[in-house]
């Protein structure tokens, strides 16, 4: 088994945050953490872009390496995983990460900021799989069910993709060559067709 | 008169060879052990009772089911 990622494809992604819905839902995740978010660049231009961004799984992860209590780790199928029983809630692994994706749950009078929470590639966590403690810090575990993360698999239009790297990466060099790069990615031509280039109808053939 | 020069020399060449002991200025992270308790293979549960092979089958189906060109072409292996 090759490692496990996420690679989503900005020609496809329409922002409509299901991804971001699935995650929520799946994990129960508390008010003000966020797994998983859609980033959109040049916002309300035509050919705008968005992207879904969560935790990527690093082959080389920053965060294990800043990690003062060495939470982190990683598993057989390259998921990176942390403890929380371990977290001192630092923040360390914030800023060493390029995607954000470490998250901070903040709490009470103060804004007590607590055990930092990110995507797990619904793997669960260190805790007995399926159990109760593991569903209350990290989540369902779908991995241990067979099942590929929520948030790709909910995606309409299969902009996000998780799994076995080297299948997903075959889906979308596929995807790439059968759509072009150029002006018929987007645009008038492809909303509304190309009639020009539809084939003649034979005479008597069924329409 | 001549020893001075030569040590002006002396130093002057240590300065100049200085320069060419510079040490990278990129931090390198160390990756560190983990201090946590161990966890499980996702195929040792009761869903898949420590049958890997099953347990990347039944991902790998997942995994090829995201790919819509050939979810509409059902084969012998679907």
């Amino acid at each position: 088994m090759a490692r496990m990622k996420f690679l989503a494809d900005a020609e496809r992604c329409i922002e409509c945050n299901g991804c971001v819905t699935a995650c929520k839902q799946e994990h129960e995740i508390p008010w003000g953490v966020n797994r998983r978010r859609v980033v959109t660049l040049n916002d309300g231009v035509p050919g705008e872009k968005s992207i879904s961004v969560a935790c990527m799984h690093c082959s080389d992860a920053p965060c294990m390496a800043v990690c003062p209590v060495d939470c982190f780790y990683k598993t057989s199928e390259g998921v990176v995983l942390h403890d929380k029983d371990l977290c001192i809630g630092c923040g360390y692994c914030f800023y060493a990460c390029p995607f954000g994706a470490p998250q901070f749950p903040q709490d009470g009078a103060f804004g007590l900021r607590g055990k930092m929470d990110k995507c797990t590639f619904c793997a669960g966590g260190p805790e007995t799989d399926h159990s109760a403690a593991e569903y209350k810090k990290y989540g369902r575990n779908r991995l241990a069910e067979g099942k590929l993360p929520a948030c790709a698999e909910m995606c309409a239009t299969k902009a996000l993709l998780g799994g076995d790297s080297d299948i997903i990466s075959d889906i979308y060099r596929n995807r790439v060559l059968r759509r072009g790069k150029g002006s018929e990615v987007w645009g008038w031509g492809t909303a509304y067709g190309k009639p020009e280039s539809r084939p003649a109808a034979k005479p008597g053939a069924k329409s | 008169m001549k020893r001075p020069l030569l040590l002006m020399v002396a130093g002057a060449l240590a300065l100049v060879a200085a320069g060419c002991g510079e040490s990278p200025s990129v931090t390198v992270y160390k990756q560190g052990k983990y201090q946590g308790k161990p966890d499980a293979e996702p195929w040792g549960n009761d869903a898949f009772k420590g049958d890997k092979l099953a347990w990347e089958r039944a991902i790998k189906a997942r995994n090829e089911r995201q790919d819509e060109t050939s979810r509409g072409t059902p084969t012998a292996a679907n």
